[in-house]
């Protein structure tokens, strides 16, 4: 009884609170919100959490908000930001900022998160994650971006990893030296997307295995999974594309029982957002993330647990 | 991790490197920036994808915003036109669905669909709809309280905030339509046929208005009380209905409330 009364004086804008969980999750798509819906009437659509793009939800009302309230009233989410240009030289947008926050305050995520990127210049957005050099100027303007916008939110976001086509002659940071400075000095977390660095180490011509060891992986509190297309560049080397478009690779499930033989279990979606399939492919998708996932839940992390409770 | 630098372009502080780069993504003719490839080569190619994720996705999003458009003018054309919009208005905002918003006043002043004027009212039609499907929610007005009111005909009444009355010149409404059927059937461009966009619940809803019904919306949507609209359609054309008027505009869901205007004897002199 007790449950009731408290649960008919929460406001409307209560939803089941907590992380995410360690599961596989799905991006969502509007066109797959009512199989979704009608599957979990039957207690079938099992995801562990779905994440939105924060911009498709800056409008006033209507169908999205909807869909993501009824989502939302069922499973755990999470907010991915893809428009605050982090990775800019000049200040974040205050009302890009106002909007994104209403948007946490809506929803009220178990994880926000952004990008190691930049999309804004002078007043054009360009509506594509631009890669960023890593100097101690850019680590100083990513670093002031991060802090500004935890404080505005009021609450810890992830930073994701890109996949870049191009290095800039001025880096002078790695990549995973330049995202752990950015962890530490924020005290933000990080957004590990195994598709992207599979990406870079190609068309960088590095070892993606190496990448991951070095990574500073005790931030990492969700993980990215994507298919990419394939290219040659100017002079035939290899090319790969974050196309988003198709099934994630098999080198890319690999890196990712990699990551999670050090991890252990971490939320980890399904990211599909181009020539998007029916449900159920995006499903079986996850279900193979699941799978993984499984295989890893007696890691590294509970024995370490039990361990310190001896003590 | 050095610091030893022989390029030129090596010691530039982010911003202009971000100019470079920016500009270089809208204009084709522009050389990649310098510093910017693999190990720090030129590599064109590689520049090219974030050129063409740019492109490509405007091009995507006014697809998405103007499907009608895009049926009655053909993917060829469509994405010119797109192109030469998106280099003369590239977005200002992370929000994608308000895109294009200006696409109706680029169409009224592009030379080479100088001929075809009914595209931008086409554009002002799918802008309305898109404006609509992300409007607040907001209750519609509903027939009991019209049907309870006292002097109804002193009413005016307060538009949806989903709501959008659009008068045309050309067959708007079946123009409009253009974006169910593919591929896009001849449409007869003789006569005019106004729109009427309005978001009762979820989804948005188009409504033919023509002749009289558009002069009865349109004294609404402007303020004017209800008896002043009637008198305007009847103007117009004896032939008005003013029940069937009212039943589509409760229908549709085009106003949202009701009030008073305050009485001409209440008002204070214009002058002392």
């Amino acid at each position: 009884m007790t449950a009731t009364i408290l649960s008919a004086n929460l406001p409307p804008s209560a939803f089941p609170a907590g992380p995410l969980p360690p599961r596989a999750g799905v991006g969502l798509k509007s066109q797959h919100v009512e199989d979704i819906l009608a599957a979990n009437e039957g207690s079938s659509a099992d995801i562990g959490f779905f994440e939105v793009h924060a911009e498709n939800y800056m409008g006033a009302g209507g169908k999205p908000h909807d869909q993501l309230r009824r989502i939302r009233e069922r499973y755990p989410l999470s907010v991915h930001g893809v428009g605050m240009s982090i990775g800019g030289a000049q200040p974040i947008d205050r009302q890009h900022l106002a909007r994104f926050k209403a948007v946490v305050e809506r929803y009220q995520p178990g994880m926000v998160s952004e990008h190691l990127a930049w999309s804004t210049h002078d007043d054009v957005f360009y509506n594509d994650l631009l890669p960023v050099p890593y100097t101690d100027e850019t680590l100083r303007l990513v670093t002031e971006h991060v802090d500004e916008v935890q404080n505005a939110i009021g609450r810890q976001i992830l930073i994701e990893n890109p996949s870049t086509y191009v290095t800039f002659a001025e880096s002078t940071w790695s990549e995973f030296e330049f995202m752990k400075e950015v962890a530490r000095s924020t005290g933000c977390g990080l957004l590990f997307d195994v598709n992207n660095v599979y990406i870079s180490a190609t068309n960088h011509g590095y070892s993606p295995e190496a990448y991951i060891d070095a990574y500073p992986l005790e931030y990492v509190q969700e993980i990215h999974l994507a298919g990419h297309a394939s290219d040659r560049d100017d002079n035939g080397n290899p090319l790969l594309i974050d196309a988003h478009d198709r099934p994630v690779c098999s080198d890319v499930w690999t890196l990712y029982r990699r990551t999670l033989t050090r991890t252990g279990p971490l939320p980890s979606l399904i990211e599909w957002d181009n020539e998007v399939p029916d449900w159920p492919v995006l499903e079986a998708e996850a279900a193979i993330a699941e799978q993984i996932l499984g295989s890893n839940r007696h890691p590294v992390r509970p024995a370490r647990k039990a361990a310190l409770e001896i003590l | 991790m050095t610091a030893a630098r022989s390029r030129n372009d090596s010691d530039l502080p982010h911003v202009l490197r971000m100019a470079h780069f920016a500009d270089a993504l809208l204009n084709p003719e522009e050389e990649p920036p310098q510093g910017v490839g693999r190990e720090g080569e030129p590599a064109p190619k590689r520049f090219a994808v974030y050129r063409n994720n740019v492109v490509v996705s405007l091009i995507e999003a006014m697809k998405q915003a103007y499907p009608s458009l895009l049926a009655i003018m053909g993917e060829e054309n469509f994405t010119q036109v797109a192109r030469h919009f998106i280099s003369a208005h590239p977005p200002q905002t992370a929000m994608m669905q308000t895109y294009g918003g200006p696409f109706a006043e680029f169409l009224e002043n592009y030379r080479p669909l100088a001929k075809s004027p009914f595209l931008a009212d086409v554009a002002r039609a799918e802008r309305a709809w898109l404006t609509a499907y992300h409007a607040v929610d907001w209750p519609v007005l509903s027939p009991g309280e019209l049907s309870m009111a006292r002097d109804p005909s002193e009413l005016v009444f307060h538009p949806h905030p989903a709501a959008c009355l659009l008068p045309s010149n050309y067959p708007l409404f079946d123009l409009f339509n253009a974006r169910e059927t593919w591929p896009c059937p001849g449409i007869d461009l003789a006569g005019a046929q106004g729109a009427l966009i309005t978001r009762p619940q979820l989804d948005c809803m188009i409504a033919r208005l023509d002749g009289t019904d558009m002069v009865f919306f349109a004294a609404l949507f402007d303020g004017k009380t209800l008896e002043t609209a009637v008198t305007a359609a009847i103007e117009a054309d004896g032939g008005f209905i003013p029940a069937e008027a009212i039943n589509l505009a409760l229908a549709t869901g085009a106003f949202c409330s009701l009030s008073r205007p305050p009485l001409p004897s209440s008002n204070p002199p214009a002058t002392g």
